[in-house]
């Protein structure tokens, strides 16, 4: 909602210099704040004389009094004639699109400023009256030369534009606003004083409500009216509100709404076609058009204003064609009403209509000062479109609204401050936002103004005593409430693994949950696809089952950038019918330890991938083991599914060639299922010395390295304290079909030093299930 | 017999002294000290005197012994120095060449900003509390009190799965969870989590973000309460000389509502503004739904938006960076950030 100085000024005389701030600290967001036209040195001039310019035709050369000086200017406008006041840029000057004014020669002709069109103002073409289109404007009067020509045209003061939240209709209106900008600074406002002249015809028109969603209708009956351009003053500030002029009994209509928050309408009396004005509730299906020439299909219950038969107007959302104010309307009906909210926001949500009328019977108006904006617009038609009026108001009211009474204690106020107010200072307060308050013992008995709709508790009362104290004007006061505060053990865990990876290289991220539907499944079936109905893309339509998705992305927008080293980890969740679970996945095409000169490039492979796993999972003291799969996103010769306690918890392997055709290995783990199996304890460090021995064996290829370290395990249990892999050979010397793998073991006894013969007794016992269960050949 | 003995050790302390390599000093040891060595020979010579002259005899044989121990020491090491010395030569390094690359990862700026503010609100007492981002109507809208016809609730603005289930919008659904399972106790938590709005993504929205919300229920907690909070918390994000100012404004749940700014100073010298987050006092409707009595009851709610927190620490243009992942943007965000 824009707010007018200009506008403003109806209601406040004095109106301070730090509006912006104090809108912002006690009344509402400001959205912007400046200017209405941000325009200076533009002046009244006289035209004294206008002669032809000696080198062009269409060239005037004219002498203008600017009050303190005369200038000559050349003109280039067909209408510019001697004794016209007009607008002058005079040197220095800023006109809209930068354009700044300098002393120049035209033609030969010196020229010290010059006359201005409204164009040149920045008024849009389609708004500047016919007069004017072709060439400067003037004046029709005299005007005091030398002073503001803004001032004159209505186009200065500043606009504010307020963010407004649902809550406040009451400021959508200039005077609403007032209300509450006279509260913030301790003052009242004034309506404009309007004399009006009612004619000894009587209003020959009857209202009669039979709607059960409207509270009140009131009409007004003119004759004799002249349908034509608005004055320049009331262009101006529809113009400066956005709203396009149209005719001056529409224009002012529209000035109502914005000025008092009262939506009006006029019809054309003649097309309206009966004195009989009929308010219902519509309950047949019917079409009808609207003013923006559109066909409408009612339904049921929307609010309509008939002439007995015949539909006439939306009521509250906006008038029929078939009853328009045209030019050559001579007599118009007038209305103003009040109607339910809901019922409005149900019609206007239906119909799909949204009009600056329904959006201020949705937030509520003023019941209160519907009268005063009827006569102002009855003053306005007599003054400004030559209106006859009819003698008294038709109306119908059938209710009212009004605001619940609400009982509020001080020391509940105090109490949800935390501030200590009198009980004065309280009533001091909401009696400048014009409540009315009764005080019973120590509790408040309070009312919220007609033009309040938001205030129907008592923290509405309270919010309302805190703003106009002022928020920033509350004392802070430290929480007491203790809490034992925290990390959970999951949250403590999930930190863990960030740290860990960020710490060993991997760069975090986080990417989009949203994923096109067709590409969901493709590293990981969690479930039954969850699609948003109204996706913003197609790519964005369906939440994620893997992590995978958003990290080869990110993978191919880096490489796209020819950034090669994208090693990366995102810890977030992913979606299917009924489920919801927290993945961690990793990706890597880069060891974390490089050196290009010494030639380690760090290719990764799969065991570079599992031994960041290893870390994953011993920093979460939990053992798992790999099994090759078959995952289609994956190479098929290198992938494994990550198994703890037999069930599958994530998967591992090379991104298939087919998707990035690049050596890229990666992850994903589901965190949720890595439930603790051990708790952590302490073992005690061994006091007797470690014994080594390696182990070579041939062994045939397809025999899993794991078996055998789970064999070797097994059969050494406690005496084993490391056991590795420290060389796998194939080729000469050995057997095609089979290879050479070497183990170091390292035994220790936390009892007693050990003896040579116990370290072989056990070796043998390895050796002997290496042959028999494996047919390895122990080489020496 | 002195005379002899005299040569005898002149003869050894020459030939060390003349010893070059470690095997030179093997030598001289077998030669002299080993079982049948020729100062063990003399030894036995012992056995042949009288029982008088014997332990002169002994002990210098064992004065020799000890002193020739003594001098292959010492050789032996300045022969090893030696060695080594001329090995160490050999593997002279230029030390210029660069270094190995050794990669740290960094954590995600978004992260970083919600770590940061739960360490802030933890030392506070604060617990850290989550819930699922695909969430019902009832606990996202319903309870915390957006009315039927809300705007919120139209589809325009929310991501909606079926008519009972959407994408939460905030992470005030939450709180109300978090109500329902403390049955009446009091309450001090903060919830960060993933979001999601009908947002065209452009340099300022984004259809998906971050929020850290905070809610605190007890008896007696005031709008006095709630600044405190957020002031002490605005200087843990942006420094200590930082002022807030508070404006009125509405959210469903909260009564009174306010919008934070953080007060800065321009080039000028006057000073700007730049809204940080929402907050308010919990509306008794959302207390009564969620078990408190609002008679005797009171609470604070806020709610931060995280990518604008990580904006204004770091200066960043577009929020879309956030979720490019850009490797140049994400490797700059490791190290001390302060």
């Amino acid at each position: 909602m824009k707010i007018l100085e200009n506008g403003l000024k109806k209601f406040l005389d004095n109106i301070p210099n730090n509006v912006y701030e104090l809108t912002n600290g006690y009344i509402t967001e400001v959205e912007s704040y400046g200017k209405l036209y941000d325009i200076s040195n533009v002046v009244i001039g006289k035209v004294l004389e206008k002669n032809k310019h000696e080198n062009a035709d269409t060239l005037s050369v004219t002498k203008v009094d600017l009050g303190d000086r005369i200038e000559q200017i050349v003109c280039g406008a067909p209408n510019v004639d001697k004794g016209q006041y007009v607008i002058v840029a005079k040197e220095g000057a800023i006109l809209p699109g930068d354009f700044v004014i300098k002393k120049s020669k035209i033609r030969g002709v010196e020229s010290n400023g010059m006359i201005c069109s409204l164009r040149e103002l920045g008024i849009e073409d389609k708004n500047v009256p016919e007069q004017f289109k072709n060439g400067i404007y003037y004046f029709s009067e005299a005007k005091d030369l030398g002073t503001n020509a803004l001032e004159h045209l209505a186009m200065d003061g500043f606009v504010l534009e307020l963010s407004l939240t649902p809550n406040r209709g009451d400021l959508l209106s200039h005077y609403g606003y007032s209300q509450d900008l006279a509260a913030v600074l301790g003052t009242k406002i004034e309506l404009p004083k309007l004399a009006i002249n009612e004619n000894n015809l009587e209003n020959p028109l009857k209202v009669k409500i039979e709607s059960i969603y409207t509270n009140s209708y009131y009409a007004r009956y003119f004759e004799n009216i002249e349908v034509k351009e608005s004055p320049w003053w009331l262009k101006s500030f529809l113009i400066g509100m956005d709203c396009h002029p149209i005719n001056n009994v529409v224009d002012i209509t529209n000035y109502i709404l914005y000025l008092y928050g009262i939506p009006m309408h006029a019809f054309d009396a003649k097309k309206f076609n009966s004195k009989q004005i009929v308010v219902k509730d519509n309950k047949k299906a019917q079409t009808v058009i609207t003013l923006d020439g559109e066909e409408r299909k009612l339904e049921n219950d929307e609010i309509v204003i008939t002439n007995g038969n015949e539909v006439m107007a939306l009521g509250g959302v906006m008038g029929l064609e078939n009853s328009m104010i045209d030019n050559d309307s001579k007599q118009i009906i007038l209305e103003v009403a009040s109607f339910n909210s809901d019922s409005i926001r149900k019609t206007s949500k239906k119909l799909d209509l949204k009009s600056d009328s329904s959006l201020r019977f949705e937030r509520g108006i003023d019941e209160n000062i519907m009268m005063h904006a009827l006569n102002h617009a009855t003053y306005l038609l007599e003054t400004l479109a030559n209106a006859k009026t009819s003698k008294g108001i038709a109306s119908a009211i059938v209710k009212k609204n009004e605001n619940p009474t609400i009982e509020i204690s001080v020391k509940e106020i105090n109490r949800k401050i935390g501030n200590r107010l009198t009980k004065k200072a309280i009533i001091g307060l909401l009696e400048k936002l014009n409540y009315e308050v009764v005080e019973v013992n120590n509790d408040l008995s309070v009312k919220a103004p007609s033009y309040r709709h938001d205030i129907k508790i008592n923290d509405d009362v309270l919010e309302e005593i805190v703003r106009l104290y002022g928020m920033n004007n509350v004392k802070n006061a430290p929480l007491k409430l203790s809490g034992i505060g925290g990390l959970s053990n999951k949250q403590k865990r999930i930190r863990l693994l960030r740290h860990l990876l960020a710490n060993i290289g991997f760069n975090e991220v986080v990417t989009y949950s949203l994923l096109k539907e067709s590409s969901v499944k493709k590293y990981n079936d969690l479930g039954e696809i969850i699609n948003v109905l109204r996706p913003l893309t197609n790519d964005r339509k369906s939440l994620r089952q893997s992590l995978l998705n958003g990290m080869v992305d990110v993978f191919n927008y880096n490489r796209d950038r020819s950034i090669d080293d994208v090693n990366i980890f995102e810890i977030g969740h992913v979606y299917a019918e009924g489920i919801e679970n927290n993945y961690l996945a990793i990706l890597s095409n880069k060891k974390s330890n490089t050196n290009p000169w010494k030639k380690e490039l760090g290719a990764v492979d799969l065991y570079y991938l599992k031994g960041v796993l290893d870390n994953i999972m011993s920093s979460l003291k939990i053992e798992y083991e790999l099994v090759s799969s078959e995952n289609p996103s994956f190479h098929p010769y290198q992938q494994a599914v990550i198994l703890v306690n037999q069930e599958k918890v994530g998967i591992i392997g090379r991104i298939n060639p087919r998707i990035i055709d690049k050596n890229v290995f990666g992850l994903e783990i589901d965190l949720d299922r890595l439930e603790k199996t051990t708790y952590f304890k302490y073992t005690p460090v061994s006091k007797y010395p470690n014994v080594e021995r390696d182990l070579a064996v041939v062994l045939k290829e397809d025999i899993l390295i794991n078996d055998v370290l789970k064999m070797i395990n097994q059969t050494l249990k406690k005496h084993l304290v490391k056991l590795e892999v420290f060389d796998i050979y194939k080729g000469n010397h050995i057997e095609q079909g089979y290879q050479s793998v070497a183990f170091k073991m390292v035994f220790n006894d936390h009892e007693k030093t050990l003896e040579s013969v116990d370290v072989d007794k056990m070796v043998g016992k390895v050796i002997r299930r290496l042959e028999f269960e494996f047919q390895g050949k122990i080489r020496n | 017999m002195e005379n002899r003995f005299e040569h005898l050790r002149e003869e050894i302390v020459k030939r060390i002294k003349e010893s070059l390599t470690v095997e030179d000093i093997e030598l001289i040891r077998n030669n002299y000290l080993s079982k049948k060595g020729i100062l063990s020979q003399e030894m036995a010579k012992m056995r042949d005197l009288s029982p008088e002259e014997r332990p002169l005899f002994g002990k210098v044989i064992n004065e020799i012994k000890g002193l020739v121990e003594e001098l292959l020491i010492t050789r032996l090491t300045e022969i090893k120095d030696k060695v080594l010395l001329e090995k160490m030569g050999s593997e002279k390094i230029d030390v210029t060449i660069p270094g190995d690359s050794i990669r740290i990862g960094s954590i995600h700026p978004l992260m970083q900003v919600i770590e940061d503010l739960e360490d802030f609100f933890i030392a506070q007492g604060f617990e850290v509390k989550e819930g699922p981002e695909v969430e019902s109507d009832y606990y996202n809208f319903e309870m915390m009190n957006f009315e039927k016809g809300h705007p919120a609730r139209d589809m325009q603005d929310t991501f909606y799965i079926d008519a009972e289930t959407l994408l939460r919008t905030h992470t005030s659904p939450v709180q109300a969870r978090v109500m329902l399972e403390k049955k009446g106790d009091s309450v001090k938590i903060i919830c960060p989590g993933k979001t999601y709005r009908r947002d065209e993504d452009d340099p300022t929205h984004s259809h998906q973000f971050m929020q850290i919300e905070g809610l605190v229920i007890d008896k007696d907690i005031s709008f006095a309460n709630l600044k405190d909070t957020l002031l002490k918390m605005v200087r843990h994000l942006f420094g200590n000389d930082r002022e807030i100012r508070m404006r009125p404004s509405y959210f469903p749940f909260v009564e009174p509502g306010v919008e934070v700014d953080v007060v800065y100073t321009k080039d000028d010298g006057t000073k700007g503004y730049i809204e940080v987050l929402g907050a308010g006092l919990v509306h008794p409707n959302v207390l009564k739904m969620g078990g408190y009595d609002p008679k005797k009851f009171s609470g604070f709610a806020f709610g931060i938006g995280v990518e604008r927190i990580a904006i204004l620490k770091y200066g960043i243009e577009d929020i879309r960076n956030f979720y490019t992942n850009d490797m140049r943007f994400l490797n700059q965000f490791k190290g001390d950030l302060s």
